[in-house]
């Protein structure tokens, strides 16, 4: 008697495509498409260019999935492919340019504590997209997604080493925005908010 | 100490996370139903370069007899 679908395995799911089951595909989009979703978003903020990626890359893991060989999960497999789209994705985004006129620059009326909150997530946000894509990825793959350094090796389709090394990089290198930005310090002491664990550390490592 | 300090930078990269999928499972039910059909349709496309290939073929070798 058949299982199942829900029941089943990657892998099991994977190999009954293989055979011309379209519906055992049908059960992997509804396992990963949430996970995806979310990683796309990590990329191009924008949920309908991180829905497009999320459909290019079921559609390319359903085209290629004959030279799947189950290696890595299908899981790490799948964001490979949502990764190298998302930065397609985002060298086409790099090459449209942005009307002034169109830019938003209110300020929004909100409390200073809020302002302060928000100046600081705004700044780290852009720090994040201005890390190179290997350490940015590296750095989502293992804060957001909590995965292992195996399985970020498994996707960035490097070794391990290369992978945790990239990871180090990228945390470096946000220690050092906020450690040159001697305002936000100040900032984070009067709110006594957001960053406030962060400023004694600061001081002790000089 | 610089565990530590990698550790907070972490807590702050959460705290600054921005990011929200939709709730709503009737969005998911619509974009596993957008993926399925292109699939569909791209399977369907397939066949449809195929057949015309296959009639191609077989006019060539139908010009070469007679």
């Amino acid at each position: 008697m058949t299982r199942d679908l829900e029941k089943m395995t990657d892998l099991e799911l994977i190999e009954r495509v293989k055979l011309g089951d379209k519906s055992s595909f049908s059960s992997l989009v509804i396992r990963h498409q949430r996970g995806l979703l979310r990683l796309g978003l990590r990329f191009v903020k924008d949920l309908d260019q991180a829905e497009d990626i999320v459909q290019e890359a079921f559609i390319k893991a359903y085209e290629k999935l004959s030279t799947f060989e189950g290696r890595s999960s299908f899981k790490s497999w799948l964001y490979q492919i949502a990764l190298n789209t998302a930065r397609n994705r985002l060298r086409e985004n790099r090459r449209e340019t942005v009307d002034v006129e169109d830019t938003n620059l209110s300020v929004p009326a909100v409390g200073e504590t809020m302002l302060v909150h928000t100046a600081i997530t705004d700044l780290l946000n852009k720090e994040v997209e201005k890390l190179p894509f290997r350490q940015r990825t590296a750095l989502v793959l293992r804060v957001y997604e909590d995965l292992s350094f195996q399985e970020i090796s498994e996707i960035m389709a490097c070794p391990y080493d290369t992978a945790k090394a990239n990871y180090r990089h990228a945390l470096i290198k946000l220690k050092e925005v906020f450690e040159d930005r001697e305002d936000l310090k100040t900032w984070t002491l009067e709110t006594g908010g957001f960053f406030m664990e962060l400023t004694p550390l600061m001081e002790a490592e000089g | 100490m610089r565990p530590q300090a990698r550790t907070d930078i972490k807590t702050m990269l959460k705290n600054a996370d921005e990011v929200e999928v939709p709730m709503d499972p009737g969005y998911y039910h619509r974009l596993h139903d957008k993926i399925m059909m292109k699939i569909e349709d791209q399977s369907v496309e397939e066949k449809s370069i195929i057949v015309p290939m296959k009639r191609l073929k077989l006019q060539r070798e139908l010009m070469k007899k007679y």
